[in-house]
């Protein structure tokens, strides 16, 4: 961090730093592959499932306007993490294939370092 | 020689609660369209003309017995290449530049535009019959939902719709000098009367300015709310027009989770009995999404 005082330059470099903390996330494909990716904080499991070519939908483009983006939290402790699930979330989670107590939709989870080791995985259909 | 199944629109007309389905294969089996008769400026010209051009159910069946119905596609990361007949070429032409600039001229959005339809081209460009086509959409460029088929763009609180859009569209339509139009519109599951109200409008509007132009609205589902079909039913339409999109195992893998078969085919049956005796009811199915033959059939 800069010693000038500037806070315009410190909240510049301490974005810059956080944008490049990275947390461990796995993907389990639906034939069981289990995929280990590193995901920068702040990004959500639907970008962060393109980018690494997950073949995860999402319709609405993370709008939260559709269900295409269902994702399984494989691990209770890890579900608990999250913030809960908006009425808009809940709303279009009742739409999904295949919900489950743990089911979120990708497009809003977003990436902390709470969650560093995630698994995920992706519901049998869509 | 196989026929030739390409991932388009059919359109099966109901009629009269007929099961026979009259379909548009693009087969390589039949024989040559001669060129087309002038649109009529009538309904009943209309109807004559479908029963006399829609090709028979021989063709469908030919086409269900042929083993070649299904194409193995592979995965995303291992894809197998596609046949020759299941591409298309980018648009381009006359026909297509003259539709592209008129549309812009008259402020006019396409669905064709919006949602990344595959076969702009061939419909823009007139296609086997020379016949150029487009579909004019209304109520904004924002959808409600999100259809895995579809490409416009989806957000739960869309923009409000214009209310000068009715008078615009028609305005611009009327001017166009065209015989028949389509006319649908995004998802509206945001506003009260779910943008029925501004359907409605927009094709009451149209035929004000020029009655003998032929009027398809191609609905949503108006989540299979009755009154919001009535109004749009009696608008003075001539072919009320809502898609099935596919077969009815796979509804849920194609279409947002809020559109459903029964829902779809109540609202048909509903638009039926609303509308005007010897108004048209009409569907359409996407063909390839998975589905088998028997269950296409």
């Amino acid at each position: 961090m800069p010693k000038t005082g500037n806070w315009p330059e410190r909240r510049g470099i301490l974005v810059l730093w956080m944008s490049t903390v990275l947390i461990n996330v796995t993907f389990v494909e639906t034939d069981g592959t289990e995929e280990h990716f590193k995901v920068p904080v702040g990004t959500n499991m639907l970008e962060a499932a393109h980018s690494k070519d997950i073949e995860l939908e999402g319709a609405c483009e993370g709008s939260c306007a559709c269900s295409t983006c269902h994702l399984i939290v494989m691990d209770v402790e890890y579900y608990n993490k999250l913030p809960d699930p908006t009425d808009e979330e809940i709303d279009m989670l009742d739409l999904a294939f295949g919900l489950t107590e743990m089911s979120r939709l990708g497009c809003q989870i977003k990436a902390t370092s709470e969650i560093d080791g995630i698994r995920l995985a992706l519901p049998v259909a869509t | 020689m196989h026929s030739r199944l390409t991932p388009l629109l059919r359109h099966l007309n109901h009629r009269n609660h007929s099961s026979l389905l009259h379909l548009r294969p693009k087969s390589t089996l039949s024989p040559p369209q001669s060129h087309p008769q002038p649109h009529s400026q009538t309904l009943d010209s209309l109807r004559r003309r479908l029963a006399e051009d829609s090709p028979s159910l021989d063709d469908f069946i030919r086409l269900q017995r042929n083993e070649d119905y299904s194409v193995e596609v592979g995965t995303k990361k291992n894809p197998l290449p596609k046949p020759k007949w299941m591409k298309e070429s980018i648009p381009g032409g006359e026909k297509y530049t003259r539709i592209k600039k008129k549309l812009r001229e008259l402020k006019l959005h396409t669905v064709c535009e919006e949602a990344r339809c595959p076969n702009l081209g061939e419909c823009w460009s007139g296609g086997e019959t020379g016949t150029a086509t487009a579909t004019i959409m209304i109520l904004g460029d924002t959808c409600t939902r999100g259809c895995r088929f579809c490409n416009v763009k989806t957000s739960r609180t869309p923009p409000p719709p214009d209310p000068n859009e009715p008078t615009n569209v028609a305005e611009a339509i009327a001017s166009w000098g065209l015989d028949y139009i389509v006319i649908t519109s995004v998802d509206r599951d945001d506003l009260p009367d779910q943008g029925s109200g501004h359907f409605a409008e927009t094709v009451q509007k149209i035929k004000t300015l020029k009655p003998t132009m032929l009027v398809e609205a191609l609905v949503p589902d108006f989540r299979g709310d009755t009154a919001c079909v009535e109004k749009v039913s009696v608008s003075g339409l001539d072919v009320f027009a809502h898609n099935i999109e596919t077969v009815e195992e796979l509804q849920s893998v194609v279409r947002d989770r809020r559109a459903n078969f029964k829902q779809s085919i109540d609202v048909l049956k509903l638009a039926k009995e609303y509308a005007p005796a010897g108004t048209l009811t009409k569907t359409s199915v996407m063909l390839g999404c998975g589905e088998t033959p028997r269950s296409s059939g």
